[in-house]
């Protein structure tokens, strides 16, 4: 019993050997040797202006092509009254002969 | 530093800075390099991923995204990189593998307080036979003394699994060390 609470106050203690501990530093001639590895010329991956425009009118006419359709397709689900009538009257009498 | 700059700093980079790129290796090296130092135990691993990591950023300046903080962005490609390597280095051939353990369980950190020195190896030894993400969260509280939100930025994961991850890290750490117990120490 007096073994394992030692044990255990001395695992504690390595624990905490870990308090005040400062940053250590690199070498200091690790950035010379990086910069030699570094590429000549960086190539800045970037899409042209020009490109951006075409993609914008594109999206553009998409989207005009979109309402034209969702406007049309609105105006067809919609009965017009007189349609409407005649096809509830077919409906409601079955009277054929009268 | 303000943010503002940091993030400026970043921007100049992506467009081939070299300037800004070595304000930025000054203000970052030393983290990176302790990080590094935590995960591997090894100085000239730990150099080799601080040149990685600077090289990344290089190269990569122009995906970081501004509404993160750049240290989460850099801690982020410091600690993938370090378990990496320890993969890598898991898959080399075993004669190798033995030569990096017999210095794992030698490392002296240079920033331990001398009196702490011993203690410290004991502690660095156990601190590699914990699971990746106990180790990192482990790492960056105690090792690189970061406060617990930060460590939840650069893992990704909520305050709360960051404390749950350290309590477990701490026992699991508690149950090693008394394994190493010296025998016949009062």
């Amino acid at each position: 019993m007096k073994e394992m609470k030692n044990k255990e106050q001395w695992a504690n203690e390595v624990l905490q050997s870990l308090e005040g501990i400062q940053r250590a530093e690199p070498s200091a001639d690790l950035f010379a040797k990086i910069s030699q590895k570094l590429p000549k010329e960086k190539v800045i991956k970037m899409i042209p202006l020009k490109h951006l425009k075409w993609v914008a009118a594109a999206a553009c006419v998409l989207i005009v092509i979109n309402i034209f359709v969702f406007k049309s397709s609105i105006q067809t689900e919609q009965p017009n009254d007189y349609n409407y009538k005649v096809e509830n009257n077919l409906l409601t009498n079955y009277s054929i002969y009268d | 530093m303000t943010t503002i700059n940091i993030h400026k700093i970043v921007g100049q980079i992506a467009l081939g800075d070299q300037k800004a790129f070595h304000d930025l290796y000054l203000l970052y090296k030393d983290k990176v390099y302790n990080t590094a130092l935590g995960y591997l135990q090894n100085v000239e691993d730990a150099e080799e991923i601080l040149q990685d990591v600077f090289l990344t950023i290089y190269e990569k300046a122009h995906t970081f995204k501004g509404d993160a903080k750049v240290s989460t962005w850099i801690y982020r490609i410091t600690v993938n990189k370090s378990l990496n390597q320890i993969d890598k280095r898991q898959r080399r051939p075993t004669a190798n593998n033995e030569v990096q353990e017999y210095h794992k369980i030698n490392f002296e950190h240079p920033g331990i307080l001398l009196e702490n020195q011993e203690n410290a190896k004991l502690l660095f030894s156990a601190i590699d036979t914990l699971i990746e993400n106990q180790k990192t969260a482990f790492i960056l509280s105690y090792v690189e003394g970061l406060p617990q939100q930060e460590v939840s930025d650069i893992m990704e994961t909520s305050l709360k699994s960051v404390e749950s991850l350290l309590q477990r890290a701490k026992t699991n750490l508690k149950k090693k060390l008394i394994s190493y117990y010296p025998e016949g120490k009062v």
